[in-house]
């Protein structure tokens, strides 16, 4: 089985982390493959639609890494040894998952050696885990910050609007210059019906994979705080297993579709 | 003398103790079964059992000296065996003494170190904090239901390090009993973290001002040491 990275990247408000939190509340009830979840985004909200708290962020990771070795002399294989240990000591673990938030940066000065050996420790950690699943910073600047380089297939998310369109245009240009294997598509969300899907799709050079229809019951959890873990079946997750079923991205990891998807209907 | 010649005899020393006492049990692995190595992701779910967790007690170092006649080679146990602890969590402290032929002290040393880092028994998912000197280990529900020992751990890392050119004899000494037994492996456990540091600091650093330096009260004890950076220092142009 091999290992899959996806990333869920889109402009602010569009529903990435709901996408994103769809996705890992399905990989956990397949329960088929170990999933490592990632939260990149500052504002952490996938930590809340999880129901998963964040035990430690990447970020404090980084700055608790730094003050512990201005204390102690230890060479880049202890720190790399010293950075498995906390990172794993940070996940947040629910059956077959594994979460971990990036959380805000902290400058506390430039330790280009903690950076590169931490970003080489959660992809060495990424690669034992059969799918990671990353919930992108809203916006162009973590893609062009190559925080998504490894990425197998990054879905696009927008919503009706130009702007989440254009935006959603942007990273792809982005994503394109910088990782030239990784597959792009475009996931519409809160749609109304096929006509409107059919009419950003025409708008747009970017493939549509499929589209998302307004549910309440998304709305319903995300002002309620429930966990997606909770989710009943409902028209948008049905909709979300279905796009990525059809990207044949995780074929042999286990994500099957669902019972009904809202694009075929 | 050698780097850690007083650390050796602290561990000989408990050795010895509990060898008397007959608590100390010496593991024999079956040389015709060889426990697979693979790196190993253990999810919590997956988990059988955890050693080392700091709130039980953890540690780990590794010991190496040149010439070194006196350290008994094989895997030895104070506490349970795997298969024997029945909580789901329990202390662990391993502590490796290297013992061969061994010119260059510190490059020996990353070369040990690194062979030790890089055993990784399947089913078997271990996360050093070199800093601490602290060891955690989650071994997989799999492995312990087929029969995986603390004899198979240590006779891998033995192994491995017995693979490298200049090592003579290996003792790997796992402790699982409780933590007030793992409490007089501690100090030699910190004095051999600040012996490396100071060896780092020495080949990283490039600095050789003692004046303002953390580890000068190592150096001071330690004679070895101030004869490596001696040597360190000659060899600068």
């Amino acid at each position: 089985m091999s290992h899959r990275v996806i990333a869920i990247a889109g402009k602010g408000g569009v529903g990435k982390t709901s996408i994103s939190a769809i996705l890992a509340g399905e990989l956990v009830k397949q329960g088929r493959c170990k999933a490592l979840i990632v939260d990149a985004d500052p504002s952490g909200g996938l930590g809340m639609a999880l129901g998963l708290s964040v035990r430690r962020s990447i970020n404090q990771l980084r700055v608790d890494t730094i003050q512990e070795i201005k204390k102690k002399t230890i060479d880049d294989r202890d720190l790399s040894k010293q950075l498995d240990f906390i990172l794993m000591d940070a996940l947040n673990e629910k059956a077959n998952l594994a979460f971990i938030a990036v959380g805000r940066p902290e400058e506390v000065g430039c330790y280009c050696s903690v950076n590169n050996l931490l970003r080489e420790a959660i992809e060495t950690l990424s690669i034992k885990f059969d799918v990671t699943v990353i919930d992108a910073e809203a916006g162009v600047e973590q893609i062009n910050r190559k925080v998504v380089g490894s990425v197998d297939h990054l879905f696009l998310v927008a919503d009706s609007s130009v702007k989440a369109i254009t935006v959603a245009e942007s990273i792809d240009t982005v994503f394109s210059r910088i990782n030239r294997s990784g597959r792009t598509d475009l996931i519409l969300n809160r749609i109304e019906s096929p006509e409107q899907a059919d009419a950003i799709a025409t708008r747009t050079h970017l493939n549509v994979l499929g589209w998302i229809p307004e549910d309440s019951t998304i709305r319903k959890y995300d002002l309620e705080e429930r966990s997606f873990f909770d989710l009943p079946a409902c028209p948008a997750a049905n909709a979300v297993i279905a796009i990525v079923e059809k990207t044949g991205i995780l074929t042999g990891i286990g994500l099957q579709a669902g019972p009904m998807t809202a694009n075929d209907t | 003398m050698g780097l850690f010649t007083s650390q050796i005899d602290s561990v000989q020393s408990f050795v010895a103790q509990h060898k008397k006492s007959g608590r100390l049990r010496m593991l024999k692995s079956n040389p015709l079964v060889v426990w697979p190595s693979e790196s190993s992701l253990v999810l919590e779910e997956e988990t059988g059992l955890e050693l080392g967790n700091p709130k039980n007690g953890s540690l780990y170092y590794l010991l190496i000296e040149s010439e070194r006649r006196d350290v008994d080679a094989g895997v030895f146990l104070l506490g349970p065996d795997l298969g024997e602890i029945e909580t789901a969590s329990a202390p662990f402290a391993q502590v490796i003494t290297a013992s061969g032929d061994f010119a260059d002290e510190y490059l020996c040393y990353r070369i040990l170190r690194d062979a030790l880092y890089d055993t990784k028994p399947k089913g078997v998912m271990t996360r050093f904090m070199p800093s601490r000197g602290t060891i955690w280990c989650r071994i997989a529900r799999e492995a312990l239901a087929r029969d995986l020992s603390l004899a198979d751990l240590g006779s891998a890392i033995s192994s491995n390090l017995n693979n490298i050119p200049g090592v003579e004899s290996v003792q790997v000494l796992f402790v699982t009993s409780c933590r007030s037994q793992i409490s007089p492996l501690e100090k030699p456990g910190e004095e051999t973290r600040r012996i490396v540091g100071a060896m780092v600091k020495m080949n990283e650093e490039m600095s050789y001002d003692c004046s303002g330096c953390e580890y000068r009260d190592v150096c001071d004890t330690v004679i070895e040491l101030r004869k490596y950076r001696r040597e360190l220092k000659e060899k600068q142009p």
